[in-house]
């Protein structure tokens, strides 16, 4: 169980595009885990895809108490995070960061299923099981994501 | 334009190998004929490529640090207390009232449940004495209620919360913790079960936020490992059979060399240990009559945890002399794509090929495709060498990949110049990087899969640094009946195709199986070290459609078990006790069975090899040559790994024992792994 701990708290730190949010996430995950655990044990359940579900379940929790708060932090953070468009990026590290930047610049949903898949290696199936939605969504859901990263990222420079 | 959206929505699927077989194809007939699809896809491959490495790298918290939490929430708080003084908050408030009154007017039934949830909550995460001790779901609500709360900002208990949050950070380190943790502690400490314990060290152990340390990277790199994940001990009362395919790449340890030798130690998913052990030659017996190969077992205290025994099982292959060797149908796909284009890459494949060629007799044939833009072919098989030396020394590089019709048109040629009895085979050298064309993972491996029907085996020569694509090679080679050889220095080249070349290019048994059935009686778990992606389901042991690996001319494959033997008190991972079955032990003293199944090169039935190992048999390490060597090897494995079941490991034990156990080593490959060892102990010591 603490095996999958690094990867939950990536994924959520992915996702939630916030650190501490993640481990608050994957904390509630492990809680539920442990509070559900006889439970589960006797309807017998896939571990890695149970964990990966919950965490999902708590992150959009989170995330919708989280967007009341934004909403009046929302202008403010668009106009304190611009992305620096002058130049181009010029060492690795700088076109990782620049990579990151335009990934937290989708949708929470789209970051998601690019994670899980990129990162966690997911089939299309799982990731559908992981946030309750059809194989078809997931496709249709990192294709718009790859489309979109990749035409941000080839005006920034990055990808010819 | 038009008719390309249907196709072009498909181009990411295409490349995670999520397309059925005729929508791939169908694709794939588009992409043909369509410039701007290709370049999209390039784009798009180029992006996820990108973002997967990003990703990789990205710093993420490692553990969920405790001390972490309060100072965060707090400071969050903070912020909060002072927005809710400010204008911007209260109209926000405004605007979320009227939202929730829209809603609430909307869908009132789900309202009205949400709403009940989130007051039960909001009660029990300030009345204390309501607060159920017993169910730590509650208390964690205690936890996070305060800050996520924003419709409902309670100013006393923010204002509370702030002078906290103005302690200095450094304080917290040494303070006891504050109130609502430790109540999350007793919570988690009181429930029973033995998931309590892990659960519990897992929440409150203390690491640094971003606990991981950065590698350092030099220059950008594109390589792709596929994440290898330690197999864990299995009870043998309740998982007696352990199920895997031989494994004869020897990729990962000239990888791995090739790390330490830039200085560098490797990424732990480069390091499959058991390409490491069977990167060297044991002395196993030789073959006798007219078995293809023979199997051979030692048994001994385990070297990194003396609670354990190391189980060896050997399989030396049948050696053939080069004379005797069938004739060779050979055609090589070169990437002379301009990712090629350096010292280390095509002049390098340049020069090994050489060395092959003068290896090769009359009665071979030879032939050479290449791709880069588009594939061609430079030489059409056969016989005479100078021909071929001549159109090894024409090739240069230039051009992007288009591997997928370059595999296509090397299968051809095979197929055209087929050689009945004789070894037909293709020899693809490249740094792996197929960037444009029908090079989805899915629709390559489905190639090649398709191309094993034909008797055509593949061998996999990885070439260079930085844009290595060690996961895409290892799995065409898997896939194609064929081996994976990673070519770091012509030495390594005259290893691979010169001194092993019956290895490399001459099967002589394929699907060959492992199932080791273990004793309860004598055992109580064991771990396989390594083979981690070529474990098995047990029914596939006696399943003859299941494609498994091949055993070369020569060639000796090692693998290695850690047993906990019976009655040690060694804490192992249980299941449930069952309630309708009982197991009857068998009285036997035999620790295991080591089953084997394989297939003649032109057959499709399997055969059945079995052969017992006692209990007895086991020995002190000393007495015991090849498991001492193998296990020194398995040893450096785990600790380049950073493994959890490394036990007592250490640089210096695996140096001692490989220098005791190098044998005659008449090639000095041992010599070579002793020196390896030795800088990686002083890289991994330094800060």
């Amino acid at each position: 169980m603490e095996h999958y701990q690094p990867a939950l708290l990536r994924y959520a730190a992915r996702v939630l595009n916030n650190a501490d949010a993640a481990q608050d996430v994957v904390q509630e995950t492990f809680i539920r885990l442990h509070s559900h655990w006889d439970e589960l044990a006797q309807r017998g359940f896939q571990l890695k895809g149970w964990l990966f579900r919950t965490t999902h379940n708590a992150a959009v929790d989170s995330i919708r108490k989280e967007s009341r708060r934004r909403l009046l932090h929302e202008r403010q953070s668009q106009e304190a995070e611009p992305f620096a468009q002058d130049g181009g990026p010029s060492g690795p590290d700088e076109r990782q960061d620049l990579v990151m930047r335009h990934l937290n610049a989708l949708k929470a949903k789209e970051r998601e299923v690019l994670v899980l898949r990129l990162q966690e290696g997911m089939s299309y199936q799982e990731i559908a099981a992981v946030i309750h939605k059809s194989e078809g969504y997931v496709g249709t859901l990192i294709h718009t994501a790859t489309k979109k990263l990749s035409q941000s990222l080839r005006q920034a420079g990055v990808v010819s | 334009m038009k008719k390309c959206k249907p196709f072009e929505k498909q181009l990411v699927a295409y490349i995670h190998g999520e397309l059925s077989g005729t929508q791939a194809h169908a694709l794939e007939a588009h992409l043909q004929a369509c410039a701007a699809c290709r370049a999209e896809l390039a784009a798009r491959r180029a992006t996820l490529d990108l973002l997967g490495h990003a990703l990789e790298n990205a710093p993420a918290p490692e553990r969920i640090a405790a001390r972490h939490r309060l100072p965060v929430r707090a400071t969050r708080r903070e912020r909060l207390a002072e927005a809710w003084y400010s204008p911007q908050f209260r109209a926000g408030l405004v605007t979320a009232a009227a939202f929730s009154l829209f809603l609430f007017l909307s869908f009132s039934f789900v309202m009205v449940t949400v709403i009940q949830k989130e007051e039960k909550a909001f009660s029990a995460s300030f009345k204390t004495d309501d607060a159920d001790q017993a169910r730590p779901r509650l208390e964690a609500k205690k936890l996070q209620m305060p800050a996520g709360s924003a419709d409902a900002p309670q100013p006393k208990p923010q204002l509370r919360q702030r002078v906290v949050a103005k302690s200095p950070k450094s304080e917290f380190a040494e303070i006891p913790m504050p109130s609502p943790a430790p109540i999350l502690d007793a919570g988690m400490a009181a429930a029973s079960g033995a998931s309590a314990g892990a659960l519990g060290r897992g929440l409150l152990q203390q690491t640094d936020y971003f606990g991981v340390q950065k590698q350092a990277v030099p220059e950008f790199n594109t390589e792709q490992y596929d994440r290898i994940v330690d197999n864990t001990f299995k009870t043998a009362l309740e998982n007696p059979l352990s199920t895997f395919s031989i494994d004869v790449d020897r990729a990962a340890y000239a990888n791995v060399r090739r790390f330490l030798a830039n200085n560098q130690l490797p990424p732990p998913d480069a390091v499959r240990i058991e390409e490491m052990v069977n990167y060297f030659t044991y002395d196993y017996p030789q073959p006798q009559g007219g078995d293809p190969f023979i199997v051979s077992t030692e048994l001994a205290d385990c070297p990194w945890n003396p609670a354990y025994q190391l189980a060896l099982i050997g399989i030396q292959g049948v050696r053939i002399e080069t004379k005797n060797l069938p004739p060779n149908n050979l055609v090589f796909l070169l990437d002379v794509s301009g990712s090629m284009d350096s010292p280390d890459k095509l002049p390098l494949l340049k020069s090994a090929l050489r060395l092959l060629v003068n290896e090769l007799r009359p009665q071979d044939r030879v032939g050479i495709v290449v791709y880069a833009g588009a594939a061609g072919c430079v030489l059409e098989p056969t016989s005479d060498k100078t021909r071929v030396l001549e159109a090894i020394d024409r090739l240069s590089a230039g051009g992007s990949t288009a591997g997928g019709a370059g595999i296509e048109l090397a299968y051809k040629k095979a197929q055209e110049s087929f050689i009945k009895k004789g070894n037909n085979r293709v020899i693809l050298a490249t740094d792996g990087d197929f960037n444009v064309g029908v090079s989805s993972d899915g629709a390559l491996t489905r190639l090649v899969e398709e191309k094993r029907k034909s008797g055509i085996f593949l061998t996999v020569l990885g070439f260079g640094t930085g844009n290595l694509k060690d996961s895409r090679m290892e799995k065409l080679a898997d896939k194609g009946n064929g081996n994976y050889a990673y070519i770091d220095d012509i030495l390594e080249a005259k290893k691979v195709l010169v001194s092993e070349m019956g290895g490399t290019l001459v099967t002589i048994a394929k699907d060959v199986k492992v199932q080791v059935e273990f004793n309860p009686a004598q055992v109580k778990a064991y771990r396989l070290v390594g083979y981690e992606n070529r474990l098995l389901a047990k029914e596939d042991f006696n399943d003859d459609t299941k494609d498994a690996g091949e055993l070369g001319a020569g060639h000796t494959v090692t693998a290695l078990y850690e047993i906990i033997p019976a009655g040690s008190d060694e804490p192992v991972p249980v299941a449930g006790a069952l309630k309708y079955q009982r197991t009857k032990l068998n009285k036997s003293g035999e620790l295991m069975t080591v089953n084997l199944r394989y297939k003649q090169p032109n057959s499709d039935v399997s055969k059945l090899i079995s052969q017992a190992v006692s209990a007895d048999d086991c020995e002190s390490i000393e007495a015991t040559g090849n498991l001492r060597f193998a296990s020194s090897v398995a040893e450096f494995g785990l600790l380049l790994r950073g493994s959890e079941f490394k036990g007592s490991a250490s640089y210096g034990a695996v140096i001692e024992r490989a220098k005791e156990s190098k044998g005659a080593d008449s090639e000095g490959y041992r010599a070579e792994f002793i020196r390896l060892v030795e800088k990686a102990q002083l890289l991994d010591s330094a800060p």
